[in-house]
């Protein structure tokens, strides 16, 4: 498998101030590298320099040292462009113009022909799940999933192989990261590599092949989720349950579980999301109804937030 | 959840299409298909990622700069606004005995010269400052287009909006100046290169917006834009203080401000045609010359300053 | 990115040389037919006024910077013409009553001859007039009328008059009345020259004015006894149809008492071939004065 994205020592200093200028480093010798038909998935907590690394990739800023190649060259080079899709954060277009305007425009810069064009535009709207009513209104009436829909529909317009997503479940409904989600797999099975960011790490856990955790614009980690996840101490689970006395609650305090009785009704906070099943049997025997089982924290969540406490802890 | 309503959830909303959309809009979509047609730049055989020819992409961002700017209600107001001005100057003329022709002509280009100017000036700065401003420059950016590209595309489809707006002032000046005089058929070749000179002084309003845009906001972009023109019109006045002052260093000031400023009153023909002066085909030649190269310079200017910038 | 950086340098430089050189030839057509128009734009300096929005006065300062230029490029030139001067001044002072240098070196520029001004005298006076009317405490420019008509018109009567007029203004300083006094005397007006110069005598602010009021004084009463003693020749020629010869001859003809001396004690001069009276060439005293 090839390399796609090849970031190395990649720095960026914003200056702000005018007479007494001051820098604040946005990324911080960053280096890595994404390579052909994976998904992968930047993370970190908000201005951990997520954006600003996908702005460097994209040559919208100059990096202040280091540098970025993308299929092994500068992207600043239309060739490379031309296998780009990109998504920005919270999405906005020219206000004017009907969504289906704007894809037949960004066609157009692409050379995409009038038949391939109508096309191509009926195609993706399909998959971004955009009904024809709505890409013919303007967009300023449009709502923010309405927009990024439509960011997602320009940035695999012309099928590019490299797609770059900054924030792709921004503003989403849960259907609509849904859609997202399996538009993102399809994509892989097409043999698409994909970028993306996200500050949701449960989103990037299910479909992300490698992440990388950004903190302070330098990476605290980066590997498969499963691996990652493997290293830590696993995810925690929440378990609403009924019909627990106060016997059975002191008793699954005992075993290590976070309890909140709250009338009829038990929360249990349980410490490991692999051993789930024997919980449930657990509660069943002490007499309990388990009325629903959700993830608290997934166990790469649960080693990142260890991971971020540990890079704080180090630099105080 | 949008999505799990199914299409026919729709239709309500989308009703209210037609009633948003106005006849002006409309006639203007049916111009822009045709054209579509007409300058589908790559052949369907080419195949995909290849990107457009610099051309194509040209076209492209121009014809729909051009779109957006019509779809403006600003500038329509400005258009009608033009319009009574013009008007007007039928009821000014109304009350100077004898002096009908003269007065629709002076009110008339005057109006279309400030109008038309304004027009220039706000459709120049928003155009760009629009697009960084609410970030959707950077998807643009990231299409197989480079940075002049996107600078000269968006000043043909403000060129073209001009060429229309004049047109349409143009029209509506000769139909009333046919009211009033009878020897307006005569005028017209008189008229044309006037208005000719007019379209190439606005074109230079609005690369200068387009040039402040790139490093600053909308409002002082336009404030700079207006700024320049205004002096454009007495740049002479720096001549003056260049034989004027006694300091060297002043003097030479003064010289390239009056050579590095536009000199819009070379370009300003008004007062030959109102005395049914024939304006001479070199003195024509020159003045377009002029403001070729002077709009050539500013655009690359502007290219350069978009160029340097960053988008964060 | 070097190569290309250079290019577009070099096209920027190309292409303002090019502005300059096409800009250039536009000037040059557009300057060379109207020659008499003189490239100065005159609008009407009322209406000037009232379509200047609020920027009166800088626009008075742009007209008297074109003013100032009009009248150095045309002045001390063989032929010099100024018939646009006074319609700037009137503009700038329209546009700016308030304008005193413009007044004052406007009517300089008026006033004097050609080569160096106008030769409009007459004009000048106006202008300071309408000076004066719009500012009644700027006892300068009534100064400057007065010598407008001194020097231009040699008018000393008039002139004297406004002098008189400027030295009573409160800001004046006294040595205007010393100025009045000396024009009132070059009029031939002796008595109100007399008058002033004995109040500066009394009351001069210091020994040189009081010093210069006596020595005027004694000019005066020498210019009176010239006067007489000339109309006392004309009376000896009328008698023996000559020229008298010398003092005694006239003492001898009992004309004089003694031969006479002016206010300093030197003997008048009398030439006997012209019959004309003058002061001594030792005598201190020196007329006229102006």
């Amino acid at each position: 498998m090839s390399t796609v994205i090849a970031i190395e020592n990649l720095t960026k200093d914003y200056a702000s101030g005018w007479l007494r200028r001051r820098f604040h480093r946005a990324v911080d010798h960053l280096t890595l590298e994404v390579r052909e038909g994976e998904i992968f998935g930047l993370l970190g907590p908000n201005g951990a320099g997520k954006t600003t690394t996908v702005k460097l990739l994209l040559h919208l800023i100059r990096p202040t040292a280091g540098r970025v190649r993308l299929f092994g060259r500068s992207p600043e080079e239309l060739t490379v462009r031309a296998q780009l899709g990109f998504l920005p954060e919270h999405p906005s277009f020219p206000e004017a113009l009907t969504g289906r305007e704007l894809l037949d425009y960004f066609g157009r810069l692409f050379g995409l022909s009038r038949v391939d064009r109508s096309a191509r535009i009926a195609a993706v709207l399909r998959q971004v799940g955009i009904p024809a009513a709505v890409a013919d209104r303007p967009m300023r009436q449009l709502s923010r999933g309405e927009l990024t829909r439509i960011g997602l529909a320009q940035a695999v317009l012309h099928d590019p192989k490299l797609l770059i997503l900054d924030d792709p479940m921004g503003g989403l409904d849960p259907d609509g990261r849904r859609q997202v989600r399996d538009l993102l797999l399809r994509l892989r099975e097409e043999g698409k590599t994909i970028f993306l960011s996200t500050a949701v790490v449960a989103e990037a856990e299910a479909i992300c092949d490698r992440v990388a955790l950004l903190h302070r614009g330098r990476m605290r980690a980066c590997g498969s989720p499963i691996e990652l996840a493997a290293s830590g101490e696993g995810g925690k689970v929440e378990i609403l349950a009924r019909d627990l006395d106060a016997r059975a609650c002191a008793s699954l305090r005992a075993r290590g579980c976070a309890v909140d009785a709250d009338r009829a009704l038990v929360r249990i906070q349980a410490p490991t999301s692999a051993e789930v099943g024997e919980w449930v049997e657990v509660i069943r025997q002490l007499g309990g109804r388990v009325i629903a089982v959700s993830p608290l924290q997934s166990p790469l969540e649960r080693f990142f937030a260890n991971a971020l406490t540990a890079s704080e802890r180090l630099e105080g | 959840m949008l999505v799990a309503m199914g299409p026919g959830s729709w239709r309500p909303r989308a009703r209210q299409r037609p009633r948003k959309t106005r006849a002006f809009v409309r006639w203007y979509d049916v111009a822009m298909i045709a054209a579509h047609r007409r300058t589908s730049v790559a052949s369907p055989s080419a195949p995909a990622g290849m990107g457009a020819s610099p051309f194509g992409r040209l076209i492209a961002i121009a014809f729909t700069a051009t779109c957006e700017l019509l779809r403006e209600r600003v500038l329509r107001v400005l258009i009608l606004f033009a319009l009574l001005l013009i008007v007007m100057t039928l009821l000014l003329g109304e009350l100077s005995v004898g002096q009908e022709r003269r007065i629709v002509l002076d009110v008339g280009l005057g109006a279309m010269r400030v109008l038309g100017t304004v027009m220039a000036i706000l459709m120049g700065g928003r155009l760009l400052e629009r697009e960084i401003e609410r970030r959707t420059i950077a998807v643009l950016l990231t299409k197989p287009v480079r940075r002049w590209e996107v600078i000269i595309g968006k000043f043909c489809g403000c060129a073209l909006v001009l060429l229309v707006s004049v047109g349409i002032m143009t029209s509506v000046l000769v139909l009333i100046l046919a009211l009033v005089a009878p020897t307006w058929a005569t005028e017209l070749p008189l008229l044309l290169p006037v208005v000719f000179l007019l379209w190439l002084q606005f074109l230079l309003a609005a690369a200068l917006a387009i040039a402040f845009s790139t490093f600053s906001t909308l409002t002082l972009s336009v404030i700079f834009a207006l700024g320049v023109v205004l002096i454009g019109h007495a740049s002479q006045e720096f001549l003056y203080w260049a034989e004027a002052v006694r300091s060297p260093a002043l003097a030479l000031l003064s010289r390239a401000l009056y050579y590095g400023l536009p000199n819009l009153q070379h370009l300003n023909f008004t007062a030959a045609i109102v005395h049914q002066q024939k304006i001479a085909w070199s003195a024509i030649g020159m003045a377009s010359a002029y403001a070729a190269v002077y709009l050539a310079m500013v655009l690359l200017l502007a290219a350069v300053l978009f160029h340097r910038r960053e988008f964060p | 990115m070097t190569g290309r950086s250079v290019i577009v340098g070099g096209v920027l430089i190309l292409g303002s040389a090019g502005i300059v050189v096409v800009h250039r030839h536009l000037d040059a057509r557009v300057q060379a037919p109207p020659q008499e128009g003189e490239a100065v734009w005159l609008p009407s300096a009322e209406a000037l006024r009232r379509w200047s929005f609020g920027f009166e006065g800088l626009l008075a300062d742009l007209y008297w910077l074109r003013t100032v230029q009009y009248y150095g490029r045309r002045a001390f030139r063989p032929g010099a013409r100024f018939e646009h001067l006074e319609h700037l001044l009137m503009l700038v002072t329209t546009l700016d009553p308030q304008f005193i240098a413009a007044y004052r070196f406007g009517a300089i520029f008026l006033a004097l001859p050609p080569p160096q001004g106008a030769g409009r005298p007459d004009r000048a006076l106006a202008l300071l007039e309408r000076g004066i009317a719009a500012n009644p405490g700027e006892w300068r420019l009534l100064l400057d009328q007065g010598f407008v008509l001194l020097w231009d018109l040699r008018d000393y009567a008039s002139a004297a008059e406004v002098f008189l007029r400027v030295s009573r203004h409160p800001q004046a300083p006294a040595w205007t009345k010393d100025l009045a006094a000396a024009v009132y005397a070059r009029a031939g007006r002796r008595e109100i020259a007399r008058r002033i110069w004995r109040d500066r005598l009394e009351h001069g602010e210091s020994e040189h004015v009081r010093e210069n009021a006596r020595y005027q004084l004694l000019c005066l009463q020498a210019e009176e006894e010239l006067e007489r003693l000339h109309a006392l020749v004309r009376a000896f020629q009328r008698a023996r149809g000559r020229w008298p010869s010398s003092w005694p001859e006239m003492v001898a003809e009992g004309l004089l008492g003694h031969p006479p001396r002016d206010p300093m004690g030197h003997l008048y001069q009398l030439d006997p071939r012209t019959g004309a009276v003058r002061l001594s060439p030792q005598s201190p005293l020196i007329l006229p004065r102006l």
